[in-house]
């Protein structure tokens, strides 16, 4: 041990509540995600809701930097997924870290991250085929003019009908609250001292990576393989394969995804950042303990994606459904590889996610809803719960039906959805919503006829089902993507997957 | 001459303060945590004899303030209970809002609810969310419901019915039908928030219901004619104003409760923290904390190093007071290897850990209160050991430390016509012996 192991523990809580004191000035309903950066763009420290927003919080200031550079005072903004970000619903802000002794040197970068759903309503009346019909895109672009926020831009991102003075404003908080996190973090490098400090960032980045590396020694030395299919991307191309080889030699971890299909004219592709934030996600969760989020443990392993694939999309692929969807197959793909590698406690596959976009006159509902989790050797899964990736707090029943022309019907797990197994599944959830208005749904689902699979004898979850119960047409299932429009008294009914069960169902005593 | 009596009745100790208008009578007990009351009727016995007749011919009111609720929900102390709720939502405790319990975690888990899903009951009624009753509640299917709990033997329900606080006709409906049966009922339109906070809370009460009647009839036993009982904690009221914005904190042995303006918190943070060295030579304090089984390792049966272990060890209560059986031996011999690790030797070890600890509380501290608050209390038995650390490092500009028992007397004193010169005396185990060098009932300038 060659640091203070005190004093690193002090800065890495402070740094930490610096973070999470950023994320946490916003209101209880507005997913934030906060982040502060190396002057090389590389991570220190990330709070929020979705592991799958850290990696491209760093790849989108990284991305940023190569076109721009903060001056002093100023805020850059991009909700630009071909510059690392998620989705063109995420609003990246950025601001410099400057020092006061040198004041030109840009020493940090803060950056905030805010999901505003609002954002997606473009054209919600069709599957899109390209980024650009996803939202309203911006490069890394000033977010001020003359000192002030630029109109122009609030009005180009208000053509999604979000209220100009209530984005104003919420932009106005993100400027100010990026000032305050740039503040704190440079009297905690003054307090500490300059050499101090950035020897401390190198430590838990060097922590980090150990910490990880260490959890990936767990996996015995071998190749490990596996393939998933996003089932169709809702525009007539089929079966896309991800295929996943976990090669692992010693301190070396490298998960290839060699083989995977073409990326897709429908909205299932990812951005490489996304496939690195899935990745991470799996590998970070076999860690036991806390550990700081940062560039170090990144590097904890290597990805092979190759370009123009699913797994790492090139401009103008369409992104949306890859950021729900196809995320949590490259999860399920790498946690059926980990699944051979580490057969003794690891859970097997989940019903993965339900993404479901209610459109009503302009204002957007984006309802995500918990399928089971799968089953391990020793425990059965849970049911109706988020099992990967994001974590945000699903809205209760009052507040939707108080906020949208909906009104639930029911809510409850999805009775005997799990895998059959001497553990089971645990069973996906099943909501039905009459509606109240005229709208549309967009349904970007999967796991329809890939059902989660069972380990070591233990049977799949059921597949995901989603009802229409239309006055006119009558009762109707729906195909997994698809864009619905629905009318006053319609009610759609939405099963999502069980999950998979572990080992033989023991067979009844004679 | 007329006595009155407040107790605080906690799972480490027990206060009591009996007062007449001329005389008062503080006493501090040690208690057990299988038996709040424990500690309650040893202090009882300390009191002179004309107090104890007092209290056996149920003259004397009593106010009691425990860690009853606490308690039970944490070691499952409660009943059988149902909850009745609009049909298709039974299972909104299980649900909830979807989370996971960690960000990161392979297995994605939630806390079981208190009540099972078999008891668990849905009726086909609906209030709509401008409160228009769509439908009516159907007495037949309660009728049905109540078969089934007359089989289990469940006297206690829970009742919430969504958008009830919109209207709550339907939710009165069901509680009306139920108490005219024999039931207790909990309703949660008298409840505030969303529908899981009004469900969790009103599931929480039906299921200490028994618990709680228990507690009553115990105090009864022991002479009282029960005036007051409160199962939280008790807001501390001072003669003086608190002053605008000052932040209280109470610092007990298993957490370490904030309070500001309206809002109380329970930290994160608390002195159960586990301290330890990770493989990669990071020194961690908390969050993980350890559970009251095994608890710490000064309690004989735990394993793990906790804050409170090296509180225990900095403050010498385990020589100061035997009864505690808290035992140092075991603590110096889980802290050996961490400080040996960190090539310190343990005292300066113990003393760093609890610097961090304090750190960590302030970080949280600051995570809900980011201004430095005016003013400091800092109650609770081992406010005097953590307290002024603390105060210094939030940069507050006074703190107080309260004698605990000033908590409550306050409470009583309130209520009371005592004489401001009346005569106290202080009994049982005092905190001065062991609790920390401040004195305790001065405001501190820093």
């Amino acid at each position: 041990m060659t640091f203070d192991s005190f004093l690193l523990e002090r800065q890495r809580l402070t740094i930490n509540k610096i973070v999470s004191a950023c994320v946490k000035s916003f209101e209880p309903d507005i997913e934030a995600h906060g982040a502060v950066l190396d002057s090389k763009g590389d991570l220190i420290d990330v709070v929020g809701p979705n592991p799958i927003h850290y990696t491209c919080i760093e790849a989108t200031v990284k991305a940023t930097k190569l076109y721009l550079v903060p001056k002093i005072g100023e805020t850059l903004i991009t909700n630009d997924p071909y510059s690392g970000n998620t989705r063109l619903c995420d609003l990246v802000l950025i601001q410099g870290v400057f020092g006061r002794q040198q004041a030109n040197e840009l020493r940090y970068y803060v950056a905030l991250q805010l999901s505003i759903p609002q954002l997606l309503n473009k054209d919600a009346g069709s599957l899109s085929v390209s980024v650009e019909e996803e939202g309203y895109r911006i490069p890394p672009t000033p977010l001020e003019q003359n000192g002030a926020i630029n109109p122009e831009l609030l009005n180009y991102l208000c053509q999604s009908k979000i209220n100009y003075d209530d984005l104003s404003r919420l932009l106005e908080k993100a400027r100010q609250t990026l000032k305050t996190c740039a503040q704190e973090f440079l009297a905690l490098e003054t307090k500490m001292g300059r050499d101090t400090f950035v020897q401390g960032v190198d430590q838990l980045n060097k922590y980090s990576e150990k910490m990880m590396r260490q959890a990936l020694r767990e996996i015995p030395d071998g190749e490990y393989e596996s393939s998933e299919t996003v089932e169709n991307d809702g525009l007539g191309n089929r079966n896309l394969r991800i295929q996943c080889k976990l090669l692992v030699q010693g301190e070396n971890t490298l998960i290839s995804f060699l083989g995977t299909s073409k990326q897709t004219k429908g909205p299932f592709n990812c951005n490489y950042t996304i496939t690195l934030g899935a990745c991470f996600w799996l590998f970070r969760s076999l860690l036991k303990r806390e550990i700081p989020v940062n560039a170090g443990a990144f590097k904890s392993f290597s990805i092979e994606a190759p370009d123009g694939t699913l797994v790492n999309a090139k401009y103008p692929g369409a992104l949306l459904g890859g950021y729900y969807e196809t995320s949590t197959r490259i999860i399920d793909s790498l946690r059926f590889v980990l699944n051979k590698a580490l057969p003794v406690d690891f859970p097997t596959q989940g019903g993965g996610s339900s993404i479901n976009i209610f459109k009503f006159n302009d204002v957007i509902f984006e309802d995500r809803l918990g399928t089971g989790s799968g089953a391990t050797k020793n425990y059965a899964g849970s049911s109706a719960i988020f099992n990967e990736l994001q974590n945000w707090p699903a809205l209760l029943i009052e507040e939707i039906e108080n906020r949208f022309p909906l009104q639930v019907l029911h809510s409850a797990p999805r009775l005997d959805s799990g895998g059959e197994g001497r553990c089971l599944g645990g069973n996906g959830l099943s909501r039905a919503y009459k509606f109240l208005a005229e709208g549309t749904v967009t349904l970007l689902t999967d796991r329809r006829q890939n059902k989660p699979r069972g380990s070591f004898g233990g049977g799949a979850g059921m597949a995901q089902e989603v009802t229409l119960i239309s006055q006119s047409q009558g009762k109707k299932t729906i195909t997994e993507k698809a864009v619905i429009q629905i009318h006053p008294g319609d009610s759609i009914i939405i099963n999502t997957a069980g999950g998979g069960g572990w080992g033989k169902k023991a067979e009844p005593e004679p | 001459m007329s006595w009155r009596i407040a107790a605080d009745a906690r799972e480490i100790f027990v206060e009591l303060v009996a007062s007449s208008e001329n005389e008062a009578y503080f006493v501090r007990t040690l208690n057990r945590r299988d038996q709040l009351l424990a500690g309650l009727t040893e202090a009882i016995t300390l009191l002179p004899a004309e107090i104890k007749d007092s209290i056996k011919t149920g003259a004397t009111p009593l106010w009691v303030s425990s860690d009853l609720e606490r308690v039970a929900l944490r070691e499952h102390w409660g009943s059988d209970c149902a909850l009745i709720t609009t049909e298709g939502f039974e299972n909104l405790l299980e649900i909830g809002t979807q989370q996971r319990k960690n960000l990161f975690g392979l297995y994605p888990e939630r806390e079981s609810p208190f009540i099972s899903k078999d008891f668990s009951f849905g009726i086909a009624e609906r209030t709509l969310k401008d409160g228009t009753i769509e439908v009516v509640v159907d007495t037949a299917e309660i009728d049905k419901i109540l078969g089934k709990l007359e089989l289990s033997q469940v006297k206690n329900v829970a009742v919430s019915l969504l958008n009830s606080r919109k209207n709550p006709k339907n939710e009165k409906e069901v509680e009306k039908y139920l108490k005219d049966r024999g039931y207790t009922v909990f309703c949660s339109y008298l409840e505030n928030g969303n529908e899981l906070l009004r469900t969790r809370r009103v599931s929480t009460r039906a299921f200490m219901a028994s618990t709680t009647l228990d507690f009553s009839e115990k105090i009864r036993a022991l002479g009282f004619k029960q005036e007051g009982t409160f199962l939280g904690t008790v807001r501390p009221k001072f003669k003086n104003q608190v002053p605008q914005g000052a932040l209280e904190l109470e610092m007990l042995e298993d957490r370490i409760v904030l309070k500001n303006e309206n809002m109380t918190r329970e930290l994160e943070m608390s002195p159960l923290c586990i301290v330890e060295m990770d493989e990669g030579g990071l020194i961690h304090i908390g969050p993980a904390s350890v559970s009251s089984e095994p608890g710490p390792v000064c309690m004989g049966k735990g394993l793990q190093l906790t804050i409170l272990d090296l509180i225990v060890l900095k403050t010498k209560l385990t020589s100061d007071v035997p009864r505690l059986k808290l035992d140092g031996t075991k603590i110096q011999r889980a802290l050996g290897p961490l400080a040996q690790n960190l090539r310190i030797d343990s005292e300066t070890c113990a003393e760093k850990c609890i610097q961090l600890f304090i750190e960590a509380l302030a970080l949280e501290i600051e995570k809900i209160i980011p201004t430095p608050p005016p003013f400091l209390i800092a109650g609770g038995w081992l406010s005097s050991s953590l307290a002024l650390s603390l105060a210094r490092r939030l940069g507050v500009k006074k703190f107080f430390l309260p004698p605990h028992f000033d908590w409550l007397s306050s409470q009583l004193l309130l209520e009371s016509t005592i004489n401001e010169n009346a005569k106290i005396k202080k009994m049982g185990v005092l905190k001065t012996e062991f609790m920390g060098s401040l004195p305790e009932g001065e405001i501190y300038d820093l």
